[in-house]
């Protein structure tokens, strides 16, 4: 399936623009590096409310971060195809990126255990409530998930090697 | 109590920083997993690509040995932003022009992959004209 991706971005229009417009790399990383810190940063005060960190912030004040984190995760995604559009060989065959994405999915999944089964009942904490052991179970993988995605992707360009020398 | 803890994390996390910026090997990302820093290879030949591209730039080189036989070497440069301010363009390296490199050979077994490279025409003159033959005229790594 991977390959077939690979087939049809590889040579395609938006795989020639970003191959080419030099400036454009530069650019998608500090927007990257930008989703990168409105979502993480969003993500670590929502997570270590909810596994009871922080008693004093209002639970419900901190889910209006979410907005925040989607706004982080979009930019993310937008210029991460980008990214994988520029370089399609070099990515598909790179184990970091692989386990990268991965991760992101199982984070997508205990994300919408939040959103279903945690944001629902959170109206009714208190600073005296103790959150239930499912609150503190997603929070602390949400946390160490994102973690593991960060240095994943960081760790991209130091394993396997440059494959994307097509052009 | 938490006051501490957080002075001693962020300086923690600070003088991590500086630890990694300070390591000379950390350039944008570190060759050194993939290139031996310690070796240094010299190779004169012609160039049969030069891929001006994202996220790094590439130059392909056959070398004829005394016997003939021909090997490609693959010279990892830098973005091609960097190489652009210093005044590299996609024709700067024409198909068939004649170059010297010396720079770090790659580390995988049997491969011929050449990276922080300086690089002359064959006469030893600067490949830029108007540039000079020293690090600061080389292409970016």
């Amino acid at each position: 399936m991977l390959d077939s991706v690979v087939s049809f971005v590889d040579g395609s229009a938006l795989n020639q623009w970003v191959v080419a417009a030099y400036w454009l790399w530069p650019i998608l990383e500090i927007i990257h590096f930008f989703g990168l810190s409105l979502l993480f940063g969003g993500l670590l005060v929502i997570d270590l409310r909810l596994a009871g960190h922080f008693r004093r912030l209002d639970p419900v004040a901190t889910h209006s971060l979410v907005p925040a984190v989607l706004l982080g995760f979009t930019m993310n995604l937008v210029t991460g195809i980008l990214f994988f559009f520029g370089d399609p060989v070099t990515y598909a065959n790179n184990a970091a990126f692989l386990l990268k994405m991965i991760l992101i999915v199982f984070a997508g999944l205990n994300a919408l255990l939040y959103y279903w089964k945690l944001s629902p009942q959170m109206h009714t904490w208190t600073a005296q409530t103790s959150p239930p052991l499912i609150a503190k179970v997603v929070g602390y993988t949400s946390l160490a998930l994102w973690t593991a995605i960060l240095l994943c992707g960081r760790l991209i360009p130091y394993v396997g090697e440059y494959l994307g020398t097509g052009n | 109590m938490n006051t501490k803890r957080l002075i001693t994390a962020a300086s923690l996390a600070v003088s991590l920083g500086v630890a990694m910026v300070m390591t000379p090997v950390f350039a944008h990302h570190a060759s050194g997993p993939f290139y031996d820093p310690d070796r240094r290879v010299e190779i004169e030949g012609t160039v049969k690509r030069f891929v001006f591209r994202n996220p790094h730039a590439f130059l392909f080189v056959e070398v004829a040995d005394a016997s003939g036989a021909i090997t490609e070497w693959q010279i990892e440069l830098g973005a091609p932003v960097s190489l652009q301010r210093t005044g590299w363009t996609p024709d700067t390296l024409p198909m068939g022009m004649v170059v010297k490199v010396t720079g770090q050979p790659s580390r995988a077994d049997g491969s011929t992959g050449l990276c922080c490279v300086r690089m002359t025409k064959q006469d030893g003159s600067p490949v830029l004209s108007g540039g000079r033959v020293e690090e600061a005229a080389q292409p970016p790594r």
